[in-house]
């Protein structure tokens, strides 16, 4: 018959055999953590190198953008790079007008898309789903096929070497958007319709005061797409305007490269302090837009 | 109680439909008698009693301060015309063009090249007009441009502008001077031989790879062989995979003892400063006795929808006269087509330009396809030589013969 001693000793090892192995557990876990954590830091410091290199380029002066070999970190810190791009460039002007065609487009784009989206989610009509289907098709057809009579079009309604073919055909609504939006408005119970219904609110004012505050981070993730879309588009501008006081800051990049089959002074220094100019309102929106995704994914509006 | 007045979806449907039928309506209007014709893309309509010229230009830094320096001055010197610059991007320069002209929104007077057969491009889409009337009309003298230059511009036997730029292709061998004379060599003069330029080159490659002696040009060369052994052979020329940034990138950081480019690249002088001192020379005597140049030439043009030739045609001589060319060199980069410019004093106290000017006086006509694909063969050639100067290809005839056929190919096809 075992002792009291013997017992309690046979107890304390067998309570042991357990905490040893949560210890293992938990370091496991933790050098796994780890071990992704460094992994995710070198696999984001390679995707940001271009542009943390663009940075240390736009401060650097022509003649130290050609050593070889190459130097991350600049001899002297040349800000006037960025003075230049304002001086040799009208570049006020080209970031004056990207905001506005920006602005009202993407303004447009949200409307429009959103209003067509909950059209197409909320209402059950004859052809509905055919409508949308062809809504749909829309985008499978390049710009390249459309662009021609696109222009015939603009050209006709005199809109050639103004904002205007921009900025309205946004307001008719995006096919990539409507989808987009349908889809996140399906999400949302009909209960709320319903409920709003018998307070007798309108469809529109349905519409207004509770599908949109609900859909917060799908209008700021079109409000985004949107805004990069309109920010960055290049062939749009190029195509429709024709006076350097009338471009925008995707046609003014180009004052900083070189033609080509010629040699211009070179300017890579400036042009990538053009580009970080340019890269900066997209970089500012996303990071304060980046809470309401955050946020749309847990709310639904159902309360109780 | 009064009852809330609340929009239906009937009646915001009915209201929005009006809506949309009232403007369908009125787009559909016919314009009023005299208002501007659909299209119209005039800035901004001129003063009274003045010609607007609608100029398309090119972005650059060269061309950008030249057009802003002399407009002023054209526009002062010919108070009836006011000329309205629209700038497009150089790469997308020809689609822009194109464009305009599919969309009936062409201006005056526009850029063209001879390179790639840009000229014989838009001739035969019929952007550009033909000047042989305002030559005769406005007693132009033809022989203030170079010979070779008007060549190059003249399609189907009828001049299609007036050379704005030009210079004698990839004939300059750019040297670094400083590397040279650390090696105890002497720098290349006018008349030396490939020979000399493969033993200078190896002088200057250094072992330790940071230091090419020669990167010689790959674009329309006929010396396959030759140039293969400087990449293979010799080993003095930096391998596709050895290369750092771009050749002038390479050039302008001193990896390079010599360089093989055209006089535009004189405007990285700037950009070495005092890193090394440098000079020109002409190509070396091949064995065909000669260096090696063609004209390379950049136009100024009537465009076929213009209203008002004359006009447009003062400007494009104002762009091509003696002293708009000698501008653009004291700007830097590639000057004016004409004899006077090149020999011009103001030019020639740049020492290099003295090298420039011998080279053009002497450059060998220009050669394009006959087919005017003069892009797709160059683009073709490049890509079919390439295994080569990476090596894993040797020119052997069967080789060659490969990349022959294949150019023959594209020699065969008709005219665009």
């Amino acid at each position: 018959m075992a002792t009291t001693e013997q017992r309690i000793r046979t107890l304390v090892n067998n309570q042991s055999q357990p905490i040893g192995r949560a210890r293992k557990n938990l370091f496991k876990q933790r050098f796994g953590t780890f071990v992704l954590y460094i992994l995710a830091i070198l696999v984001a410091l390679a995707f940001s190198l271009p542009f943390f290199w663009t940075i240390s380029s736009s401060l650097k002066s022509a003649a130290e953008l050609y050593v070889f070999p190459p130097t991350f970190l600049p001899e002297t810190i040349r800000w006037k790079n960025y003075s230049d791009v304002f001086s040799l460039a009208p570049f006020a002007t080209f970031i004056s007008n990207t905001v506005i065609i920006t602005a009202l487009a993407m303004v447009g784009q949200i409307i429009s898309s959103a209003a067509v989206a909950y059209g197409f989610s909320r209402f059950k009509f004859p052809g509905r789903d055919a409508l949308f289907f062809l809504v749909l098709s829309t985008m499978m057809l390049p710009w390249q096929v459309t662009i021609v009579p696109t222009f015939l079009l603009f050209r006709y309604l005199g809109w050639i070497n103004t904002f205007l073919p921009l900025i309205i055909p946004s307001y008719f609504g995006s096919a990539f958007y409507i989808f987009l939006l349908r889809q996140f408005f399906m999400t949302i119970p009909r209960d709320l319709d319903e409920a709003a219904k018998l307070d007798g609110a309108s469809s529109v004012r349905i519409f207004w005061s509770i599908i949109l505050p609900l859909a917060k981070a799908a209008l700021a993730t079109v409000a985004i797409f949107s805004f990069l879309e309109h920010w960055n588009e290049f062939i749009g501008p190029l195509i429709f305007l024709n006076s350097p006081e009338k471009f925008t800051l995707s046609i003014g990049l180009r004052y900083f490269m070189d033609n080509p089959f010629e040699g211009d002074e070179p300017r890579e220094a400036i042009l990538m302090a053009a580009s970080l100019i340019v890269a900066l309102p997209p970089l500012i929106l996303f990071f304060a837009a980046q809470k309401y995704f955050v946020r749309g994914i847990v709310t639904t509006g159902l309360k109780g | 109680m009064a009852k809330q007045q609340t929009m239906t979806r009937r009646s915001f449907l009915r209201a929005t439909s009006l809506a949309s039928v009232g403007i369908a309506l009125a787009a559909c209007a016919p314009v009023p008698a005299g208002a501007p014709a659909a299209g119209s893309t005039a800035a901004a309509a001129p003063a009274a009693g003045k010609t607007q010229i609608r100029f398309h230009a090119r972005i650059g830094s060269q061309e950008d301060a030249l057009y802003d320096m002399q407009m002023p001055k054209f526009m002062e010197a010919n108070p009836n015309i006011e000329v309205v610059k629209e700038s497009f991007p150089g790469a997308e320069y020809n689609a822009k063009i194109s464009t305009m002209l599919a969309g009936g929104t062409l201006g005056d007077v526009c850029w063209s090249a001879l390179g790639g057969a840009t000229i014989q491009f838009a001739t035969s889409q019929g952007s550009v007009a033909p000047i042989d009337d305002l030559v005769a009309s406005e007693n132009v003298d033809l022989k203030q441009w170079y010979e070779g230059c008007l060549k190059g511009i003249t399609v189907n036997g009828k001049l299609m502008g007036l050379p704005f730029k030009s210079h004698p292709g990839l004939a300059v061998v750019y040297y670094n001077q400083t590397a040279i004379e650390a090696a105890g060599k002497e720098v290349p003069k006018a008349g030396w031989t490939q020979e000399q330029q493969v033993e200078l080159a190896k002088a200057l490659t250094t072992a330790d790879g940071k230091q090419f002696g020669y990167l010689p040009s790959e674009k329309g060369t006929q010396a396959i062989t030759f140039l293969y052994d400087l990449f293979q052979t010799h080993k003095v020329a930096p391998k596709p995979d050895q290369m750092v940034g771009s050749d002038t990138d390479m050039w302008a950081s001193g990896a390079l003892g010599m360089y093989q480019g055209g006089t535009s690249i004189s405007v990285f002088g700037k950009t070495i400063g005092d890193k090394f001192k440098w000079m020109v020379a002409p190509n070396p005597i091949g064995p065909g006795g000669v260096g090696g140049s063609d004209y390379e030439v950049d136009a100024q043009c009537v465009t076929t929808a213009t209203k008002n030739p004359t006009e447009a045609f003062k400007w494009v001589q104002y762009l091509t006269s003696k002293d708009s060319g000698i501008q653009l060199g004291l700007i830097g980069g590639t000057v004016g087509g004409r004899p006077d410019v090149y020999g011009a004093p103001e030019l020639l106290k740049f020492p290099f330009r003295v090298v420039f000017k011998e080279i053009m006086d002497n450059a060998q006509a220009s050669r394009i396809t006959a087919n005017w694909r003069q892009s797709e063969a160059e683009t073709a050639l490049l890509q079919l030589t390439q295994p080569l100067w990476a090596g894993n290809e040797k020119p052997t005839p069967a080789f060659l013969d490969s990349v022959t056929s294949q150019i023959q190919d594209i020699l065969d096809k008709p005219k665009p």
